[in-house]
Order: C-alpha cells, then sequence, then structure tokens
C-alpha cells in the first residue's frame, strides 16, 4: 500500500481502521491505497482477565460498605459495627488479592496469609478489648501449619531446598516472634506459642543437619556483596 | 520435611549481575520494561516445530540465558534452572515485561507471527550486541533445519570463536579501575517530549535500501549514523514550541563497548554518550545539524572518554557502603537516581549495527530488525543485506516526529516501506 502524503510503502493487512474500514498510514492517519500484504504485527485483545475481577471485587465491596455505613449512620444506637464490617471487607478482599495475585508461588501465599491472618487477629483483638486471643492462639497456631504445610508441600512436589528455604526462614522468624511475646510476658496461654518455637527449631535443625551444604551455599548467593 | 529432599550433588550454578544489569531490574516501569526485540521475517511463515527445535538447540551454547532472576538481601542474581523454553505464536503486545518478582520464568521468549521470528531479551542477561550472536544462532539453526537440513556445516559460520567462559565474562568488572570519584556530573534538563501517552508501546518500523543511504551519507560527508541522528534531532525540532527551544534537545547514544576494549562477552557491555543540541543556538537546517553531531561524536566516542564513564558508573557498584545498602533499599535509591539521570536527556538513539548471516541462509531471509522498550521515544538502527531500518517505539499517541523522520528521507530521494502495529 502506498501513503501520497508521506511518500512512502505501507506494509500491513489494511486494519487501520480497527473494523476492517480503510488501512491508515502509521505516520500521517491519513488513507492510503493499494492492496494490503498481510499483518506484520498481530492486532490483540489486551485487557487481562484478573483485573477486571478484581475490579469487580473492589466495585462489591465499595457497595456494601456504603449500604453498611448508611444503615448504621441511620441507626446510631447500634454501636460503630458498620466499621468492623468494613474492617472485615478489607481484609477479606486483601486475602483474595494476595492469593490471586501470588498465585503462582505457593510458598510466598501462605506466608502472606499468615501475616495477614495475624495482623488482623491483633487489630480485631484490640478493637474488641485485646482478650489475647490474637497473640496467644492465631499467631502462634497459623505459624505451626505455615511450616506444616510447607513442610508437607515440599514432599508432595518434591521442590529443591533452595525454592523454598527463604520462606521457611521467615516463618521461623514468626517463630521467634512467638518468643518474644513470651519473653515479654504478654501472653496467658503459652502452650500455642511453645509449639510453635519447638517446630522452628526442630525444622531449622533438622534442615540443618540433612542440608547443610545446600543451606549454607544458598544463604552465600543471597547474601553476596 | 526431611524424607524425601534430594541431597543435592550438583548445585545450580549462579551469576552476579553485571554493573550495567543491576540498573535495570529496579528502574523498569510499566512501559519500559527494560525488554529489547529482535525479529526476523522469512519469505514465508514460520514453522513452529522447527523454531521450537532451533531454541533447544540454541540454549546450550548460552548458558546465562538459562536463568531466572532471583533476590538476594544486598543485589539481584541469576541462578540457573531446569525451565524449558516455549515457543508461542505472538500472543501479548511487544516489549511486555519477562521479570515479574512474582514468579520464576525465564528471561527472554521466543515468540513468531506469521512470517516473523521473534526474540524479546530482558536487559539484565545482555545488551543488544550481546543477544545479536545468539539471535543469529537461534536463526540460523532454524533455517538449516528448515532449508538445508544436509548442511549443518553453517552453523560454523555462525558460531563464535570465543569460549563459554569468555561469554560470561562480567566486561564491567574486568576492566574496572578505581577513578575516586564517582559519577556526580550536573545534569543540565534536556528538553522533554510532551503529549499524551498510552498504555502500550507502538512500533513504527521503517526500512530503506543501505546503498541509497550510504551514497547519501557520503554526500554529507558523514556516517550514515551520524546523518540519521540529525535527521532524528530535527523531527523532533519540527514539533517543538518556540518556548520549548530554550532547553537543548539531548540524544542518548548507546556505544557498544567491545569495540574500544577487546571482550567476547555475550552479557553487557556498553556506554551511554549524549549528543546535545541547541535549536535556540544552532543552525537547525539539515547539513547544519549534521555538523554538529559530527562534532559531537568526534569529542565524545573516544577510548578515554568511554573509560572515564564507565569507571564511575562502576565507581558506585564497588564501594563499600552502597553495596552494604539493602535490596529493598537499593532499588527506591537507584530508581530515583535514575529518573533524576533520564531529565538529562529527551530520547535514546541506538545502532545495533549490521546483522549478518551466511550467504546461504541469508537468501531465506527477507528482513531483520531491532527495538527496544521505553517510556517516552527510542529509535533503533540496524541493518541486514541491503536494507537499513530504523525501529521507533514509542509510549506517545502523537506519530509526528516518526512521520517527519520518515518525510525527510523520502524527501532525499529514498524508497522507504513503513510497518507497524498500529491499529488506530
Amino acid at each position: 500500500m502506498y501513503c501520497e502524503k508521506c511518500k512512502v510503502t505501507v506494509r500491513g493487512g489494511g486494519g487501520g481502521g480497527g473494523s476492517g474500514a480503510e488501512a491508515l498510514c502509521p505516520l500521517c492517519q491519513g488513507r492510503i491505497t493499494g492492496e494490503g500484504t498481510g499483518e506484520v504485527f498481530p492486532v490483540l485483545n489486551t485487557e487481562k482477565p484478573e483485573g477486571k475481577l478484581l475490579r469487580l471485587m473492589f466495585l462489591i465491596m465499595l457497595v456494601a460498605s456504603v449500604v453498611c455505613i448508611t444503615i448504621n449512620v441511620s441507626m446510631p444506637s447500634t454501636g460503630y459495627w458498620s466499621l468492623l464490617v468494613i474492617a472485615g471487607f478489607f481484609s477479606f478482599d486483601l486475602s483474595f488479592y494476595v492469593l490471586i495475585s501470588k498465585r503462582k508461588n505457593i510458598y510466598k501465599t501462605i506466608l502472606w496469609e499468615v501475616a495477614i491472618l495475624s495482623v488482623i487477629a491483633v487489630l480485631w483483638d484490640i478493637s474488641t478489648g485485646f482478650r489475647g486471643w490474637s497473640t496467644d492462639f492465631v499467631i502462634p497456631i497459623t505459624c505451626t501449619a505455615a511450616m506444616a504445610a510447607m513442610a508437607v508441600i515440599a514432599q508432595i512436589t518434591h521442590l529443591k531446598i533452595e525454592d523454598y528455604i527463604v520462606y521457611l526462614i521467615i516463618d521461623g522468624v514468626f517463630g521467634l516472634i512467638s518468643l518474644l511475646l513470651i519473653l515479654l510476658d504478654v501472653t496467658n496461654y503459652r502452650l500455642p506459642s511453645l509449639i510453635c518455637i519447638g517446630s522452628s527449631v526442630i525444622s531449622f535443625g533438622a534442615l540443618m543437619i540433612f542440608e547443610g551444604p545446600a543451606m549454607t551455599s544458598e544463604i552465600r548467593r543471597r547474601l553476596h556483596l | 520435611m526431611v524424607r524425601g529432599m534430594e541431597p543435592l550433588a550438583v548445585r545450580r550454578s549462579w551469576t552476579k549481575l553485571d554493573n550495567a544489569a543491576k540498573l535495570f531490574p529496579p528502574t523498569r516501569t510499566k512501559r519500559d520494561t527494560k525488554v529489547f526485540r529482535f525479529s526476523c521475517e522469512l519469505l514465508e511463515d514460520v514453522d513452529p516445530e522447527v523454531l521450537e527445535e532451533a531454541v533447544r538447540l540454541t540454549l546450550p551454547h548460552f548458558s546465562v540465558y538459562r536463568s531466572v532472576m532471583k533476590k538476594g538481601l544486598f543485589w539481584y542474581y541469576l541462578e540457573e534452572c531446569a525451565l524449558e523454553p516455549t515457543v508461542r505464536a505472538e500472543y501479548k503486545p511487544p516489549l511486555t515485561q519477562l521479570y515479574s518478582g512474582l514468579s520464576k520464568s525465564l528471561l527472554f521468549e521466543v515468540t513468531y507471527f506469521r512470517r516473523r521470528i521473534n526474540l524479546e531479551v530482558f536487559h539484565v542477561l545482555s545488551d543488544g550486541a550481546g543477544a545479536i550472536q545468539f539471535f543469529r544462532t537461534l536463526v540460523g539453526y532454524y533455517l538449516i533445519r528448515k532449508y538445508e537440513p544436509d548442511k549443518p556445516h553453517l552453523m560454523g559460520e555462525i558460531e563464535s570463536d570465543a569460549s563459554k567462559q569468555q561469554q560470561r565474562v562480567d566486561s564491567f568488572a574486568k576492566y574496572y579501575e578505581k577513578t575516586g570519584n564517582f559519577f556526580r556530573e550536573k545534569v543540565e534538563r534536556a528538553y522533554k517530549l510532551p503529549g499524551e501517552r498510552q498504555k502500550h508501546l507502538r512500533v513504527i518500523e521503517g526500512t530503506v535500501p543501505v546503498s541509497a543511504l550510504r551514497n547519501k551519507s557520503r554526500e554529507y560527508s558523514a556516517t550514515i549514523t551520524e546523518m540519521l541522528t540529525a535527521n532524528f534531532i530535527l523531527s523532533i525540532g519540527e514539533q517543538m514550541d518556540l518556548r520549548d527551544m530554550k532547553r537543548p534537545v539531548v540524544i542518548s547514544v548507546p556505544v557498544n563497548l567491545r569495540q574500544f576494549f577487546p571482550s567476547e562477552t555475550a552479557r553487557n557491555f556498553f556506554g551511554v554518550i549524549y549528543v546535545k543540541f541547541d535549536f535556540s543556538a544552532s543552525k537547525n537546517d539539515f547539513p547544519g545539524a549534521i555538523e554538529q553531531v559530527k562534532r559531537s561524536f568526534k569529542s565524545e566516542l573516544t577510548e578515554e572518554k568511554m573509560k572515564l564513564r564507565m569507571n564511575q558508573y562502576a565507581t558506585l557498584e564497588h564501594m563499600m557502603i552502597a553495596r552494604l545498602i539493602p535490596l529493598a533499599l537499593k532499588d527506591p535509591i537507584m530508581r530515583i537516581g535514575n529518573s533524576r539521570a533520564s531529565r538529562g536527556s529527551t530520547a535514546s538513539f541506538s545502532n545495533v549495527g549490521k546483522i549478518e548471516l551466511p550467504e546461504a541462509l541469508a537468501k531465506y531471509v527477507y528482513i531483520i530488525s531491532a527495538f527496544d522498550s521505553t517510556n517516552r521515544l527510542q529509535a533503533v538502527l540496524s541493518s541486514f543485506g541491503d536494507k537499513f531500518t530504523t525501529s521507533f517505539t514509542s509510549a506517545f499517541t502523537s506519530t509526528d516526529i516518526e512521520m517527519n523522520y520518515f518525510r525527510r528521507l523520502s524527501e532525499m530521494g529514498l524508497d522507504v516501506t513503513v510497518a507497524s502495529n498500529y491499529t488506530g
């Protein structure tokens, strides 16, 4: 095809108008004459499916939040329950988003879930008067469960140690938080935290015993300067 | 957790990023993904099975391409992996990101569309000059398998003499000399291209015959690159307002350092020079612009200057204090530093050079070209056989600069052929 204004030959399929209408010159967007020779670049649909789902979720969350606030404001005697509900929506949406976006790496997903659940639980606990159930139970139990899950997954998928060692280390760090809470004497029920710390120590010990060289090699490359 | 884990007899090998590569992960954006593409257009549709085979045969020659990028505490690094590359029909817009922090994937991708074989490479692996070798090997294997299966010796004309080790060398580190001061040149603000930008990059490739182009450049006593750089500058100038002209147009030109310092590396080894043009002060007719560009190239493209710049950049990387900053902090710091530095240039103009194939294989190829990602506007020059291509990638909706550039070429009497992914 040829553009009279630019005096250039144009290769392409003639898809310039977007709907099979007449072809346009890519330089001046003017009309070009002649037969198309076939597209050089494909014409593509570029919307990502996850984007749509996420935006829909946000919309639903927005609608629900507005409805709750409206109802709450018209019945002020029932307290600020709408704030709790909105917090619930946020945490749910956040978890969902993390699940969707980190779905390809199961270890990262697990870790993020632990973090989110812990934070939500602590905030919830604090907002209802801090009875301590978040630090005594939720944190140690989710950490231990995460460690167990990672172990099981490692068995099933036969992943190499380097792929998940970072997450094991981070989860171990969470275990240390349990230790910290005990030392700071914040906890009432110590058993869950002790189990969590124990699991951390055992996992690390076992790792070092059976995969010592692999661990040190991995640590060396992660920390290289 | 303990039972069933294989004790590792062979550790996956890993490589530190070279000095240039360290800058790419933190400075990526949605448009400037630091991915570049080589395209080879054949005379008939691509055979996907043969292409897959060609990729499988090529990869062992370039072991660093079989890597994923991982995060250390202080730096990113490349680690060998067992992932197999897949060959797909082109399914997304050109130059979308190849590294996502979320999942481990190879840092290059081979796609095809009708008659084109595309290779996209994340800049962390290599620069254009380094990737050309990979691309030529890939296309070489394809063409031999498809058209000349009884002449495998033709690969010998493509294969590099360099050893694998030489190809993996970090040449920035090899030639590093402590210069004492790190890069702190005050960056003068350059003219910034204005205009509405769109989500996906638009590519416009324009081809002219090499012989005719060379004759033209001889008329101006310049090299093709110098003449086309001047063309680029003037094309930008034609769409500038008068008051824009108080800032100079600065074109950043990547320079292949292998021409100054011997290196066989297939990774990054380039420097950048800046060609400045002040529309308020200079003669802006074509011959005048060409003279100015020639002066710039002459003064900037010297071994001493390239060495100085290269070492100034590298000094920062070698300073212990800088090295000890955790990656989580380094990334934003480098991003800020980069955006300040990018204020000093208007657009980028890169010359990948001549891409060659053995004569027996070249006859199956229509054209080979290359283009690069950008936040604004970037041009890549390349030539294959008698075809010289300028490939523009642009984030802007306006095509004025490309139009000015190619119109000037056609007005000079050259036959220009244009192709684009522009869909109106």
